[in-house]
């Protein structure tokens, strides 16, 4: 910082400044007000009696990144997914096992015909958007066909492409028809675009109209955002008692982890997302706070550009990933709050799905004979792309060290991720880490990486065998096959594969010490169903 | 003093119309393109085309400075491209936010500055001046992370006097908004504290060497007397050339305090715009500080003819 820069200022301009703050406060707008809830009568008839629950009451103060554009269709960021599903619900709502639970959803019931290529929904009654007006079938078909008009341009057109009709027979009654089967079709509404929308909203940027337990009451773009509950909300707990308990959410949007962690701390907030695993200690010594934590399919993989010299040597792959000590990095890099990966991208959390290969065993001697074998004899000296983002540079560290022993000379390039990511580095360096979101099952990662000509093949690996798997397990719908299909492609990656998988990092969360009926998830966006969060009293 | 001021606000308004053009230039280079990143990278082709035609960016770049240009001044600043809201609110909203804490940080850092200043010059050598000059050596010194971070650590953390963050809800009343704007304030005097004194000490120094000094002295005028009128009068004389640019500095520039305590200002709002590539949001930010900079220049040239009255100026 120039001299120039902190220089100081006269008192008299103290004055002046005063003027201006005068000026100023009459000019500062009125955060955008959302329509005032209008409870229909019915509704009114209709409510439980008044709550009896302890649970009830309290605001939820929450800090993290500021969410973009908050129209459902055009969702992208994780603060966009988190903020999404508050004033939201979806058709089929995903648990925090990464499963369809129809509880939580707004599809009463669902079935599929035998053919599997039609689906039939039938809807709750009683769910109203936050205007009083009744959710229909007509807001299902109205959202899912926004979502898959190419027109309209969603980042969901692909994903349901698949889709060739929807139909409303009756106020609730949804069917689904589809060109293909797709044994994962409950999941793909699932996904956190999919929030029911209303059929007649007209500008989804400023018109805040869910069916979500929670409503919009203010915005202030890239300040806060404050939520109220939703008091004709449709779901109940256990015992009865409408949902939710809280009185309302004030959203801070904060993206430095270490000033959220500073307002956990000091009893600003009471919840932040993807805590970074070195607070972990700090929160559990703090009396005040506590840490949440999940498993999770969440991984910073290292990825090995296979199309080109040297990684195009499927023995260089190989001696790269028998040099690597899993172990060590996982502790190293984030205090062992995880699980070693098999050099796959699937991990623990998809049950039978996963395939529970031995832990590679690092053997220095092995690699580097495969090197020489490769024509490497005297080693190699090779340029890495890392994030700057925390755990990357660790990893890559230790990795360095660990390759050293045989004879690899890593150039670490540490470069911010807006770069990595922005100017495509991470689809065409040979050597890079890249974070990879856990997605509910396991289809998605094969579909959009690993697979030749996928979209994000950022290892440029084409390898036919798995691709005919990964064609049998999109459509097939008997699960043991696709299990065998699944095991299979994970023994193809461990054999011959472009990826080095460390670990699956733990999803974590740091927590004020009184916040309670908290379910962690293994899901992709780690937001937490704050529907059942309550205030210890 | 009437030709002058005409002449110097003429002169303000090209310079916003030059540094307008610099700051149009400038954004249209970040890096990424606009509609891509506004639809996020899973977005079809055909969206992003569609946008980009929405926004105009398919427009002559020369067709875009202007409409965009003409907007602004007519106080049209356009709608974000992140979230689709007038930028306008925003910006003016954080503003005030900026203007609250660069306020009450001068309120704190410049008189307090002036003080230590001129008692280490009168006690020039003596145990207290060495006090004084290595305490502001050792503030111009500390970063703001560092003495933020501490005073986080122990008042908002340990001993719970104050927030640790001072996201401030905009309906808070100003006297309850006070707690949220000490600790930042205290975080950016302590860096500009030192500044003041040092140099305010430097100048009162050969202030009190003048012979007009020595002769007021001479002439008998009570010390207090020769002190406010003759010597303050002259050693603060440098300080005021560097004033405009603290002001500019403390509205748009406290980027690291403003993050370490999560303060919604301007600092971070602009931040904010340029990770997401919100040419819109930078360019209203960046004509609203190149105005404040503009305008306490002015102010401080005027405040220099207060003092001095052998460049005031002449009709």
């Amino acid at each position: 910082m120039s001299v120039e820069r902190k220089m100081h200022v006269l008192l008299s301009i103290v004055v002046l400044a005063g003027l201006f703050l005068s000026s100023c406060t009459t000019a500062t707008p009125e955060p955008t007000k959302a329509p005032e809830p209008t409870a229909p009568a019915q509704a009114a008839t209709q409510a439980p009696p008044a709550p009896t629950s302890n649970k009830y009451g309290g605001i939820l103060r929450h800090a993290y990144y500021a969410p973009g554009f908050l129209d459902p269709a055009f969702l992208s960021s994780v603060a966009d997914d988190e903020v999404g599903k508050i004033w939201h619900d979806f058709l089929v709502f995903i648990g925090e096992d990464n499963q369809p639970d129809v509880t939580r959803s707004v599809a009463e019931s669902w079935a599929v015909s035998d053919d599997g290529l039609a689906w039939t929904f039938k809807l709750r009654q009683g769910v109203l958007f936050h205007d009083g007006k009744k959710m229909t079938s007509r807001d299902v078909k109205f959202t899912f066909d926004r979502l898959r008009d190419p027109e309209v341009g969603a980042a969901t057109v692909d994903m349901y492409k698949n889709i060739t009709d929807i139909q409303a027979p009756d106020d609730y009654t949804v069917v689904i028809h589809l060109s293909n089967t797709n044994p994962d079709f409950l999941k793909d509404l699932g996904d956190y675009h999919g929030l029911i929308m209303d059929a007649d909203g007209t500008d989804f940027a400023t018109q805040w109209n869910g069916t979500g337990a929670f409503m919009i009451k203010s915005y202030l773009p890239e300040e806060r955002l404050v939520f109220q509950r939703n008091p004709n909300y449709w779901l109940k707990d256990e015992e009865g008692n409408q949902l939710p308990y809280l009185d309302g959410m004030e959203f801070i949007f904060l993206g430095d982890p270490a000033a959220q962690i500073d307002a956990l701390r000091g009893g600003q907030i009471d919840y932040v997302l993807y805590l970074p695993p070195e607070y972990v200690q700090v929160l559990k010594d703090d009396p005040n706070t506590d840490v949440v934590s999940s498993r999770s399919n969440t991984t910073w993989l290292i990825r090995m550009r296979s199309d080109e010299e040297p990684f195009s040597d499927v023995r260089v792959r190989q001696a790269f990933r028998m040099a690597t000590d899993r172990k060590a990095i996982l502790e190293g890099a984030i205090s062992g709050l995880g699980v070693t990966g098999r050099d796959t991208p699937f991990g623990p959390v998809y049950g039978d799905f996963y395939l529970d290969l031995e832990e590679p065993v690092r053997d220095v001697d092995s690699a580097k004979q495969l090197l020489a074998e490769a024509g490497y004899p005297n080693g190699l000296e090779i340029d890495m792309s890392v994030q700057e983002t925390s755990p990357a540079p660790a990893i890559a560290t230790i990795w360095k060290e660990q390759l050293a022993e045989i004879g690899v000379t890593l150039n670490l390039q540490i470069i911010p991720a807006n770069v990595y990511y922005g100017e495509e580095l991470w689809s065409t360096v040979k050597l890079g880490i890249t974070d990879w979101g856990a997605r509910p099952y396991p289809q998605p990662y094969l579909a959009l990486a690993y697979t030749c000509g996928a979209p994000w093949n950022e290892s440029h690996w084409c390898d036919e065998e798995l691709d005919e798997i990964a064609a049998m397990t999109a459509k097939e719908m008997d699960r043991a096959k696709r299990t065998a299909g699944y095991h299979r492609i994970q023994e193809i990656f461990a054999e011959r594969g472009p990826l080095v998988v460390p670990f699956f990092v733990d999803n974590l969360w740091g927590v004020n010490a009184k916040l309670a009926g908290l379910r962690p998830t293994m899901g992709l966006g780690t937001a937490l169903d704050l529907r059942y969060v309550y205030f210890e009293k | 003093m009437t030709t002058y001021l005409v002449r110097r606000f003429a002169f303000i308004l090209l310079t916003i119309i030059a540094a307008s053009l610099v700051i149009f230039v400038a954004t249209r280079m970040m890096p990424g393109d606009v509609a891509r990143v506004m639809l996020g990278q899973f977005a079809t082709d055909q969206a992003v085309e569609n946008l980009r035609e929405e926004l105009g960016l398919n427009r002559p770049a020369h067709v875009q400075y202007l409409d965009w240009l003409i907007h602004f001044l007519t106080g049209d600043w356009g709608v974000s491209l992140v979230n689709r809201l007038e930028v306008r609110g925003m910006v003016l909203q954080r503003l005030g936010n900026s203007l609250k804490l660069a306020a009450l940080s001068l309120g704190i850092y410049v008189p307090l500055g002036i003080l230590l200043g001129v008692v280490a010059a009168l006690n020039r050598e003596g145990p207290v001046d060495q006090a004084i000059s290595g305490l502001s050596m050792a503030l111009v010194g500390l970063p703001e992370f560092v003495t933020g971070l501490v005073l986080i650590a122990f008042v908002a953390i340990s001993w719970r006097l104050l927030p640790a963050n001072s996201s401030i809800d905009p309906d808070t009343p100003l006297r309850e908004a006070f707690k949220y704007l000490i600790l930042p304030a205290i975080t950016v005097s302590l860096t500009s504290l030192g500044y003041i004194a040092r140099m305010t000490r430097a100048s009162t120094i050969n202030v009190l060497r003048a012979d007009y000094v020595r002769a007021a002295e001479l002439k008998g005028l009570p010390r207090r007397q020769v002190l406010l009128k003759h010597v303050l009068r002259n050693s603060l004389l440098p300080t005021v050339t560097v004033v405009a640019m603290g002001i500019g500095w403390l509205i748009g520039g406290l980027i690291v305090t403003e993050s370490v305590y999560g303060y919604p200002g301007l600092g971070r709002l602009l931040v904010y715009g340029i990770q997401r590539r919100d040419l819109i949001l930078v360019q209203a930010v960046s004509m609203v500080i190149v105005t404040i900079y503009s305008f306490s220049n002015l102010v401080a040239d005027i405040l220099y003819g207060v003092l001095n009255p052998r460049i005031r100026l002449a009709d």
